[in-house]
């Protein structure tokens, strides 16, 4: 217990607790510069964004910033979605998710303009919460040469022609590679990457890593340095200029070799988590789960590859949103503290309660969505402190918000586990009157 | 359960005495009219929220005529900055206590319910870095003593006014309870004996004579859970603790003993894989008890007398479930029908065949019930709601924003001598409750 705290002020029964959207004394515009920080060399197109966490997996877009005097928050159109927890894959102007209705899980495309349904199709019964956990799909579906991917947290794996959901092929993860059912069902994202389909597949004997030809479905290559599938999803990073794929399990985190599935290095994981492994700067990767965050340096002396744990601490406690790297610094949740640390030594910079949120880092700008709160903010990613440029209401506060903020065409795209929500950041003048007040 | 109950080889204390405290207890439903009856009589202890799920922990509080038929005001008294737990905040005699972790050691304390000063505060131990929520266990008062079990399972018994401790027991200890930080259940006061789930290879039940400490009676077993608490029941006219059980394959199940010696009077396994919870399992009038699980609130009828007394399941619902809440208030009992959350909505359910008669999207919560109204503290919003306990549909009489949206509470509210007592992640709250003043 500390000291008493000053009683506050009576806040009034029957408050409105609507979404609002809130005059803005300053505006952020962040156009698209496409690319990312992409250290893997993939480029992007303005208006995608290629699912899970965006370019490069690490929750991180690029963008010029202009400041103008003032602005709103414009909402472009706003529609009811089911359950579940998936990003959005965005390509062409259609933007791809899945959500449960009624007891079943969809895959569904929309027009990214409008918001309008495309196509939906049935994918199996939905996988109920359990122990705790919320119904509905966790994964996201991710986009290569005209087709869809998407899992189920069943460990289906659907591919469907992208223009009509049209069903190719399906793999079951158990019956044809041998995955043990995550306990709380599977939440691994597939890689697209070249002409492969990387699949953090997590089968008990073998299969812990599978490369898929998006063709057929059938196997390429599989690896398996590790054991336990976890929850988190496989990422392209280039290490000491070799491009590899990395990906963590409940016990190793591991890179192996795109074209053949060899195993590069390996290492201790942190133990169970969704984080997946994120690239950092320096041959550097950043491993956060639930309790703890360590940064690993990782070396190639004439082929042999070794790995060097820098620091680990029990910060960025994070859940279902990567910890983002800008300028020599690190900003992630610790609990209810958004918190800078400084990436070389771990220390913390500064910390600010904002309570649990999900974070993208667009321009030089933390967008965090509350998890709880709905609250959408806009944070200067700086280690001089916290400044808040912008904070809206856009969920019903108590609803629960656990996917990030996605990022398409300068428009921020958000969802949660009833809504999805088109934001734009546009001066005052042309915002007026546009702007939603109320529900 | 894992095989029969072993005799119990002796007969401590007078069971009279028990039986006529406990009697007490169960009469204090108070607005809950299902159990018992008659007017409560509030006095002492019982008056207030001396435990876990309230004074007859069937999550009703025991006064009657708080709220009119007109409008309800809540009106804030105090608030203070808290240390992490989703402890409940338990009330008597003018005081209230909770436990809390902060600076690395978990501690009760004690405040003055009118001011929220702080009376006094007791180290328990060192606190459990990997429990995010901090503290659980919600520790009982009779307004002498107050008897607190930390994560790392050991028990105390403290003077209420002074925090002195009286006598303890370390039960990973003495009784392979544990592992450390996994003690998250709430003892069970009822007269003079303190009841204690343990999950343990040797005990699943620990009974203590609460004025010396004294193991009165316990019961053999492995498996068990550490995280749900045992409830308290008057049934065939016996009165028992029914407590919880987790099978060696994960089912869940429900068991109840005679509260006098430990005796077990009835099992009932369940044969599908989810059903269990960190919840206390739920009175129902009529012999019946219900279980919120995590795939749903299921309900079994008490058939039969004495050794013949058998459960029976009775009907399941998934509109009432356990939720992502460390451990938390999630349905209570009114008027023939139950009321409680289900993911993101309150429902309202028919007690006797578990027909839903209405469900209301407020988002996740937990809720106790005061005179006829449930009082809904939510997870996420902030909101503490009034909401008419009627199967004629959802009627929200009141609400306030107490606490900042997104910051989380997972701690069901507390009533006591008409105020609310309400806990978040961050403060600690009184409200008065009462007609609009001028």
């Amino acid at each position: 217990m500390h000291a008493d705290r000053a009683k506050r002020s009576q806040r009034s029964a029957g408050r409105e607790l609507f979404r609002r959207l809130l005059p803005l004394a300053l505006f952020a515009v962040l156009s698209h510069a496409g690319g990312g920080f992409a250290q893997s060399g993939r480029s992007l197109e303005p208006a995608d964004w290629p699912g899970l966490w965006g370019p490069d997996r690490t929750a991180r877009v690029a963008g010029p910033l202009q400041i103008l005097p003032t602005v709103q928050l414009k909402e472009v159109w706003r529609r009811p979605i089911g359950k579940g927890f998936s990003e959005v894959a965005v390509a062409g102007g259609r933007g791809y998710t899945m959500f449960s209705e009624a007891d079943v899980d969809y895959l569904g495309a929309f027009d990214v303009a409008t918001g309008k349904e495309i196509w939906r199709r049935r994918l199996e019964a939905t996988y109920h919460g359990h122990d705790g956990s919320l119904d509905g799909p966790i994964s996201t579906p991710v986009l290569a040469g005209g087709r869809l991917f998407a899992l189920t947290p069943w460990g289906k794996l659907f591919a469907v022609e992208q223009a009509t959901g049209r069903e190719v092929w399906r793999l079951d993860l158990k019956a044809d590679l041998g995955a043990a059912a995550p306990f709380w069902g599977f939440a691994t994202s597939p890689l697209p990457l070249g002409g492969i389909l990387v699949v953090q597949a997590g089968g008990a004997t073998s299969n812990s890593l599978v490369a898929l030809d998006p063709a057929s479905g059938k196997l390429v290559w599989s690896a398996h340095p590790a054991s336990g599938t976890g929850y988190s999803s496989p990422v392209a990073m280039t290490l000491q200029g070799v491009p590899q794929i990395v990906a963590a399990t409940q016990d190793k985190v591991f890179a192996v070799r795109p074209v053949d599935g060899a195993v590069l290095w390996s290492a201790p994981s942190l133990g169970e988590t969704r984080q997946s492994p994120v690239s950092l700067p320096g041959d550097r990767v950043l491993l956060t789960n639930w309790y703890e965050t360590a940064v690993l340096q990782v070396k190639s002396d004439g082929g042999a590859w070794g790995v060097r744990e820098l620091w680990r601490k029990p910060v960025f406690k994070t859940t279902y949103s990567p910890a983002v790297y800008r300028q020599g610094y690190l900003y992630g949740m610790n609990g209810n503290f958004l918190t800078c640390l400084d990436v070389e030594t771990g220390e913390t910079k500064w910390r600010e309660k904002i309570y649990n949120a999900a974070l993208l880092l667009a321009g030089g700008y933390l967008a965090a969505l509350g998890e709880q709160s709905g609250d959408f903010r806009l944070v200067e990613a700086s280690p001089e402190g916290f400044r808040q440029r912008l904070k809206a209401r856009i969920f019903t506060p108590g609803a629960l918000s656990m996917t990030g903020p996605m990022f398409v065409s300068g428009r921020f795209l958000l969802r949660n586990g009833e809504e999805m929500v088109l934001l734009e950041l546009a001066p005052a003048e042309t915002a007026a009157g546009a702007a939603r007040n109320g529900s | 359960m894992n095989g029969a109950a072993a005799p119990r080889a002796r007969l401590p204390l007078p069971a009279l005495a028990v039986v006529l405290g406990v009697a007490g207890l169960l009469r204090l439903a108070g607005g809950a009219r299902d159990t018992a009856a008659g007017a409560a009589t509030p006095d002492g202890a019982a008056a207030g929220w001396p435990q876990w799920s309230g004074p007859a922990r069937n999550g009703a509080a025991s006064a009657t005529r708080v709220f009119g038929r007109g409008a309800i005001r809540l009106r804030e008294v105090w608030r203070r900055s808290a240390d992490a737990g989703v402890s409940a905040l338990i009330v008597a005699g003018g005081r209230l206590f909770s436990l809390a972790a902060g600076g690395g050691s978990e501690y009760a304390f004690a405040l003055d319910a009118d001011t929220g000063r702080t009376l006094w505060r007791v180290t328990l131990g060192p606190s459990e870095p990997s429990l995010r929520f901090g503290v659980v266990s919600t520790p009982a008062t009779d307004g002498r003593r107050l008897f607190a079990l930390s994560t790392a399972c050991k028990l105390l018994a403290l003077d209420a006014a002074s925090g002195e401790l009286a006598w303890q027991h370390d039960l990973r200890a003495e009784f392979k309870a544990g592992p450390p930080g996994s003690c998250w259940t709430s003892p069970l006061l009822a007269g003079d004996l303190l009841v204690v789930q343990v999950k343990s290879p040797e005990r699943r039940v620990l009974a203590f004579n609460a004025a010396s400490g004294a193991l009165t009676w316990s019961l053999p077993g492995s498996e068990g859970s550490a995280h749900s608490s045992p409830s308290l029941a008057q049934i065939a006219g016996v009165i028992q603790a029914v407590l919880e059980d987790i099978q060696a394959d994960g089912h869940g199940g429900l068991y109840g003993l005679r509260l006098a010696d430990g005796a077990l009077l009835w099992s009932l396994p369940f044969a599908d894989p989810e059903s269990y919870s960190f919840d206390i399992p739920l009175q129902l009038p009529g012999d019946r008890v219900a279980l919120v699980t995590w795939n749903g609130i299921r309900a079994v009828a008490l058939r039969g007398q004495g050794a013949g007394l058998a459960a029976v399941p009775l009907w399941t619902s998934r509109d009432i479930r356990a939720e992502i809440q460390p451990v938390n208030l999630h349905a209570v009992a009114y008027g023939g029908h139950v009321y409680g959350f289900g993911g993101e909505f309150l429902s309202c359910l028919d007690a006797a065949t578990g027909r839903t008669v209405w469900k209301e999207k407020i988002y996740p919560g937990s809720l106790i019930l005061v005179d006829g109204q449930l009082v809904v503290q939510s997870r996420g919003s902030g909101l503490v709601r009034v909401v008419a306990a009627t199967p004629a549909g959802y009627q929200e009489r009141a609400r306030a924003e107490v606490f900042t949206p997104g910051a989380l509470s997972q701690t069901p509210p507390s009533f006591a001598g008409r105020r609310l007592f309400l806990r978040n992640v961050d403060e600690i709250v009184a409200l008065d409750v009462g007609a609009p003043g001028p």
